[in-house]
């Protein structure tokens, strides 16, 4: 039996600590995708609190034969999704606003800094889907078939995702270079 | 990885993309105490339900209603008397009025498309051989939206939009209709079906 | 006079042949393509004609090529594939209209198999296949990303019981919607299969037929 799942079955048996546990092994590496797919980390962390209590309250339903990974970023994808979403609607703009907008609020940032921000950046601009598949692929570094488990996408779909994420970011990444 | 996608610059995005964070340690000392507060989860009794319940999350189509607040505008401007649907999803689309003028096989689709920052845009199809300078559209007001009407002839047909800004140019797809298969080309089109005085 | 005529009248010629060559850079846009590219592009139109295929639907693609600023080489690829895609559309739907035939094409290009596009073939006269297309080559997009196989199944089912344009209307707009809320793809077409309000839905009969 895996760590997880013996885990999973003290927090079952009364035993919460064990949940510590299981945060302590996930919480970086869920938190490292939210603050990706979020853009900041207010939103991750909001994102974060709400996808492990879910998890816990769901712990329950939690199958032993599946890779808890997986159950767990289910969880986590869904409520990155929703926040997007609700975020939209609060900053009132369209959910496809990034697509249609030709002038980048921010369009000569300092580049000199960290990497890391620039990249942060550049995936902030992405649709928000195309921004998920691409983190799934490269960052979470998933299989096609487990993109498709944890999406309920085809993978025919997510593969032409991560095709236009990877030709948005080549193009944005070549656009700022010529600044 | 052998993805062909894999070239040098999208390697060092996900290099970079891949380093760990740390969050705060106060972030995870909140959630456990949040975690303390709640009862000990259960096994449910029956059956195992799905993995995780698809959230249906009620969409308050407050974009929606801020587009149909602008074709308000735009029905005015058609000035055809069409009904601008309660239906949100319907006021997004290509509206199809009967014109008047026109015999009555011809119908005409106003189409409408959002680019508050483009200084010119255009609507392009099958229907005007894919030139991007053949259906300019106008904006409406000062408003953030674009349109024109234009006739068709019944059955589907595929455009997209072409919008040019101090950015550059750039081709988008409609949000709110059905997308067309990829165009081959890297670029996004969609569909509208034209029925007689019907609309997709 | 004469000369003021001979003023004029050049004007007028000048005039005309700027918009014949403003015509032509648009009426003959393939003129722009290089040679070589060009007559491949026009052979495929041609062959198309001949075979009795949607011709203008060809010469569509590689305009649309052309206006999008594409590699030459790379339109000729497309071209071909979707004359290859038109082709087995006709073979998979049978006796049906230019109109049936590009929409069979787009969504083989979605990536439904033939087979599967076959399994729309109208079986009565007057019954369309173009909306229920639509929605399913929309559906497994990218945009969406419901799975093909599950989408296919469904909408063939519901094509086979006689579903109607509204009925796919409604089917589509409640799975974009969900979908766009956040809605697991999959389990959002599910949901809304599963909830269409079950009425009669025979493939109309010939009797109906000549009331509508």
């Amino acid at each position: 039996m895996s760590d997880d799942a013996a885990d999973v079955r003290r927090v079952l048996a009364g035993d919460v600590d064990a949940y510590t546990k299981l945060v302590d092994r996930y919480y970086d590496r869920c938190a490292r995708f939210a603050i990706r797919m979020l853009g900041n980390r207010d939103d991750a962390e909001d994102a974060l609190q709400a996808t492990f209590l879910r998890a816990y309250r769901a712990l329950g339903k939690y199958q032993e034969q599946d890779k808890f990974s997986a159950w767990l970023y289910q969880i986590l994808t869904n409520q990155c999704r929703s926040f997007a979403v609700r975020r939209a609607h609060r900053d009132r703009m369209f959910v496809h606003e990034e697509a249609l907008l030709l002038n980048a609020p921010d369009a000569t940032p300092n580049w000199s800094g960290e990497q890391e921000e620039f990249v942060q950046r550049v995936l902030n601009e992405l649709d928000p889907l195309l921004r998920e598949a691409f983190l799934l692929k490269y960052v979470e570094e998933l299989s096609y078939e487990e993109m498709s488990e944890l999406t309920g996408a085809g993978v025919s779909a997510l593969k032409m995702r991560v095709k236009r994420a990877c030709e948005r970011l080549r193009e944005r990444w070549d656009n700022i270079k010529d600044d | 990885m052998t993805d062909f996608e894999m070239d040098p610059i999208i390697e060092q995005i996900a290099h970079e993309a891949r380093r760990p964070v740390t969050m705060d340690r106060d972030a995870r000392d909140r959630l456990l105490m949040a975690v303390r507060a709640e009862p000990v989860p259960a096994r449910p009794r029956r059956g195992w339900g799905s993995l995780v319940e698809p959230r249906t999350v009620v969409v308050t189509p407050s974009y929606l209603t801020a587009l149909a607040a602008g074709l308000v505008g735009i029905g005015v401007l058609v000035g055809m008397g069409t009904k601008l649907g309660r239906d949100s999803r319907m006021t997004g689309q290509p509206q199809v009025v009967a014109a008047p003028q026109l015999p009555a096989s011809d119908t005409v689709v106003t189409f409408v498309f959002v680019a508050p920052a483009a200084a010119r845009v255009s609507v392009v199809g099958d229907f005007n051989q894919w030139n991007a300078g053949a259906t300019p559209m106008t904006r409406v007001g000062n408003s953030a939206f674009w349109s024109v009407t234009v006739p068709m002839s019944v059955g589907r047909h595929t455009y997209s939009f072409f919008a040019v800004g101090s950015d550059g140019e750039k081709w988008s797809a409609d949000p709110f209709a059905p997308a067309a298969p990829d165009d081959g080309f890297g670029r996004e089109n969609s569909v509208v079906l034209v029925g007689r005085g019907s609309a997709l | 006079m004469k000369w003021r005529l001979f003023g004029s009248a050049t004007l007028l010629v000048g005039t005309l042949v700027q918009a014949a060559a403003a015509q032509d850079s648009q009426a003959e846009p393939l003129s722009s393509l290089e040679q070589r590219f060009r007559v491949q592009i026009e052979s495929l139109i041609d062959s198309a004609r001949q075979a009795g295929l949607p011709w203008a639907a060809v010469r569509s693609k590689a305009l649309e090529g052309v206006n999008k600023k594409v590699d030459g080489a790379r339109i000729v690829a497309v071209v071909r594939q979707y004359y290859a895609n038109l082709m087995k559309s006709r073979e998979a739907l049978g006796n049906v209209g230019p109109g049936e035939i590009e929409t069979g094409a787009s969504v083989l290009t979605a990536g439904v198999r033939p087979e599967d596009l076959a399994l729309f073939r109208p079986t009565t006269a007057g019954r369309s296949p173009t909306r229920a297309l639509v929605y399913l080559a929309d559906l497994i997009s990218a945009k969406h990303g419901v799975p093909r196989d599950d989408a296919v199944a469904a909408f063939a089912k519901l094509w086979k019981d006689g579903a109607g344009d509204s009925d796919f209307d409604g089917l589509w707009r409640g799975i974009d919607q969900d979908i766009l809320s956040g809605v697991n793809p999959k389990a959002a077409l599910q949901n809304r299969v599963r909830s269409l309000p079950v009425r009669s839905m025979r493939p109309p009969t010939d009797v109906e037929n000549l009331h509508s």
